[in-house]
């Protein structure tokens, strides 16, 4: 098979643009599976307060696979400041400065806070963080971002674990058309087919968690995304061809009973 | 003795303790991935040796768990 080109994002290049998050699966061995089928080489992971009466949480034992980096999120942050503190707790545990900034402080939606989320980029990109900034799916946003030093933008396609799919196809067209950093689609992926309709628009990467957590079968589900991802990308690359209102003949039109 | 408050919960811990002490009397087994705040400011871990605690300071500790 032909490989696709690979994806940079800061220092690093990526030969998978498939990015897994972890949470939801119904147990640690079962995701190991699913991120080793899915090939991706970059998942999310959380941080908690130590819960000191219980059994300490061994994600990270499960997440050690060579090529496979972590992205801390700052999942449960409401305010720039709060993501500030997040992000320097996640370098500390994790020894990284890549950040997944996500600060959203409706806890119905899970919709971001788009003004928090330039200020906490400021902050964090002038502190030497790899910012990947969850933001709702407006282009105007985006390009405020890239200003303040954002590392990849990742617009959402729904509703975190809505798998609504592409809802903000329009946004993310002119998003992926004017961007200046990677587009990695996030939230809403619902279905494989959803991550190579994002693939083929142009998006840099996707992002995928529930979909593939809460599948009858997370590790077949997690390889169907690797082959969607691949597809998406690999059609992509190949340019589409064009839309048409009108019927265009695919076999010479010859008329060959007359003629 | 003073007492700190950790994660909510207060804990006595000896005058002078530092934040490594305390890690090591609560029995923390996997110290590699914890990240320690006291009074919400992160205190790195080439500081824990030296970070001395006093009466009620806030004790935050976190560690990684999964997530999207």
């Amino acid at each position: 098979m032909k490989d696709t080109e690979t994806l940079r994002i800061g220092d690093r290049d990526y030969r998978s643009r498939l990015f897994l998050g972890t949470g939801k699966f119904g147990s640690y061995p079962l995701m190991q599976q699913a991120v080793e089928a899915s090939g991706t080489e970059l998942v999310t992971v959380a941080l908690r307060r130590v819960r000191l009466h219980e059994q300490q949480d061994d994600v990270i034992d499960h997440l050690q696979s060579p090529g496979v980096h972590l992205l801390p999120n700052t999942s449960g942050v409401r305010t720039a400041k709060e993501a500030v503190f997040a992000a320097q707790l996640a370098r500390e545990s994790l020894q990284t400065n890549w950040l997944k900034l996500e600060i959203h402080p409706d806890p119905h939606y899970l919709l971001p806070d788009p003004i928090e989320t330039l200020k906490a980029t400021e902050l964090l990109a002038k502190e030497g963080f790899i910012v990947m900034a969850y933001i709702n799916a407006d282009p105007v946003l985006c390009k405020h971002l890239e200003d303040a030093g954002v590392a990849a933008v990742m617009p959402l396609g729904a509703p975190i674990g809505s798998n609504q799919g592409l809802t903000t196809r329009s946004m993310l067209e002119i998003i992926i058309e004017q961007s200046q950093v990677p587009v990695v689609v996030d939230a809403g992926i619902g279905a494989p087919s959803h991550a190579a309709e994002a693939m083929e628009m142009g998006a840099d990467a996707v992002l995928v968690n529930t979909a593939i957590a809460v599948a009858g079968d997370p590790v077949s589900m997690a390889e169907a995304f690797k082959l969607a991802t691949i597809s998406g990308r690999m059609a992509y690359e190949a340019k589409l061809g064009q839309v048409n209102k009108q019927a265009d003949a695919s076999s010479p039109l010859t008329a060959f009973l007359s003629e | 003795m003073i007492n700190i408050i950790l994660n909510d919960e207060p804990i006595p811990v000896a005058k002078g303790c530092t934040v490594e002490r305390l890690l090591k009397q609560l029995s923390i087994k996997d110290l590699d991935r914890v990240a320690v705040a006291v009074n919400a400011q992160v205190v790195v871990r080439s500081n824990w040796s030296e970070h001395q605690l006093r009466d009620k300071d806030q004790v935050m500790m976190f560690a990684p768990i999964s997530g999207g």
